[in-house]
């Protein structure tokens, strides 16, 4: 296998919530009449109805999702592959500010106040085999500069609180389990919540690996984002190494919640960026966990001249 | 631009000559992820715009998966009308009023003369 050693080491020193065992699950995807209801049960208290059957709404079919176009310009989105639901009152965002100079607040305030958000907005989906714990608190601030360099207050609009789901004591890794947006007075303005509901009782235990073997397997799979060179500690600084299960992005399906190791690394350097890959934590092979990949359009702008369609599949070809 | 530091978050003023009737810039102020969670940002932005939201708000919450630690930032141009002494009247805006085309309301362009300050917007975790 192809890495550097001393990645390795850095990668594996990070490990976090490793066990030797843990329970796979299967997903229990519902249909899109349950999720329609889930939905609509869930967005219900953000409007003027006061039962499902009053809610008015305009749904719009889109490729991946369903849209619904609630009063007052909100929306509500659903996603029949994941279960995925979002919600956006849709409320212009200098409305409602928070604080008008953000000097004047306190984020551990607002982080204390996490728990009972959640509670108080009924966005809790845990049962008894999970639970879900607040993760990050987001703040989404505007301010301005006028060409004196004079400068605004810097007004903070709205804060998002995002929550992490755990199953077995192990967290449910992808995109945030629950996201609250809130503007003044913790009023909530939109939601979503990604959490494919699963079946009690575990389909097996799997066996995990051990860190090293799946710190090489990542490092492998990193290598070949750029298969010229061999990353080093110099160029690459791990974050994060952590054993969970894998949740995909809201348009994929999933049938099987099952062990992942996630490493998450910086490039540093002139061109910095964050990656984050998922590596199987099983010998067992469940199910894919490949990144959704999508061709650019094909009119697309293409530096590289040496790229040529297929002529299969050249729209722009007489024949 | 779904990259790294494109934009300046401590001195945004810099970018004042680039608006010669742009309305705004989308990009980031730090750090940026690539992962599984963020391969339907654009999707989800483009989403955003055409489900009415601003191109500001569409561009924030359409690059956030609300787990890695984004950091989304907008800068538009604005004109002296709604700068109001420094308290900007915000519901005026080229950063609160524009939308794509068709899907709500659309700030005129700005010519340079008439640009008197900049504002921004951002997330930050």
């Amino acid at each position: 296998m192809r890495a550097d050693k001393d990645l390795q080491k850095m990668l594996v020193e990070k490990t976090a919530n490793y066990k030797d065992t843990i329970p796979v699950f299967k997903i229990r995807n519902r249909n899109i009449q349950e999720l329609h209801n889930e939905s609509v049960r869930l967005v219900l208290p953000f409007t003027n109805a006061l039962q499902a059957k009053e809610l008015r709404f305009d749904c719009v079919q889109k490729e991946n999702h369903t849209l619904l176009r609630l009063h007052d310009n909100a929306t509500l989105q659903y996603f029949p592959e994941s279960g995925c639901i979002r919600f956006q009152k849709n409320t212009p965002g200098y409305l409602n500010p928070i604080s008008e100079d953000s000097k004047e607040t306190n984020k551990n305030e607002f982080e204390k106040a996490a728990c009972d958000i959640l509670e108080k907005n009924k966005l809790n989906l845990s049962g008894s085999m999970d639970n879900l714990h607040f993760e990050k608190l987001f703040q989404l601030k505007s301010a301005g500069m006028s060409s004196e360099r004079k400068i605004t207050p810097v007004v903070l609009n709205r804060l998002v609180y995002a929550y992490r789901r755990f199953v077995d004591e192990l967290p449910v890794l992808g995109s945030a389990s629950v996201f609250i947006k809130t503007s003044a007075e913790n009023k909530l303005d939109a939601f979503g919540i990604d959490w494919r509901y699963l079946h009690e009782d575990p389909i097996t235990m799997a066996t995990i690996m051990k860190p090293e073997e799946a710190a090489a397997i990542a490092l492998e799979q990193l290598q070949n984002t750029n298969p010229e060179r061999l990353y080093t500690p110099k160029e690459i600084s791990p974050i994060s190494f952590e054993l969970g299960y894998f949740s995909h992005s809201k348009t994929m399906y999933q049938t099987i919640m099952q062990p992942v190791y996630v490493a998450k690394f910086i490039f540093t350097g002139k061109f910095r960026m964050g990656y984050a890959l998922a590596v199987p934590a099983s010998r067992t092979p469940y199910e894919s966990i490949c990144r959704k990949v999508i061709p650019p359009p094909f009119n697309a702008g293409r530096n590289n001249k040496k790229v040529s369609f297929s002529p299969r599949i050249n729209p722009f070809k007489s024949c | 631009m779904y990259a790294c530091e494109t934009l300046n978050l401590s001195s945004p003023l810099d970018y004042w000559d680039i608006f010669q009737r742009l309305h705004k810039i989308c990009g980031a102020y730090d750090l940026m992820w690539d992962g599984w969670t963020v391969d339907e940002c654009g999707e989800d932005t483009g989403n955003n715009m055409t489900n009415g939201n601003t191109v500001a708000e569409s561009w924030i919450d359409g690059v956030s998966d609300w787990w890695f630690d984004n950091h989304p930032m907008v800068i538009a141009a604005e004109r002296a009308d709604t700068w109001h002494s420094g308290n900007p009247d915000w519901g005026n805006t080229t950063m609160y009023c524009d939308h794509l085309w068709g899907h709500g309301t659309t700030v005129s362009d700005i010519s340079p003369s008439d640009k008197y300050w900049l504002s921004w917007r951002w997330s930050e975790g």
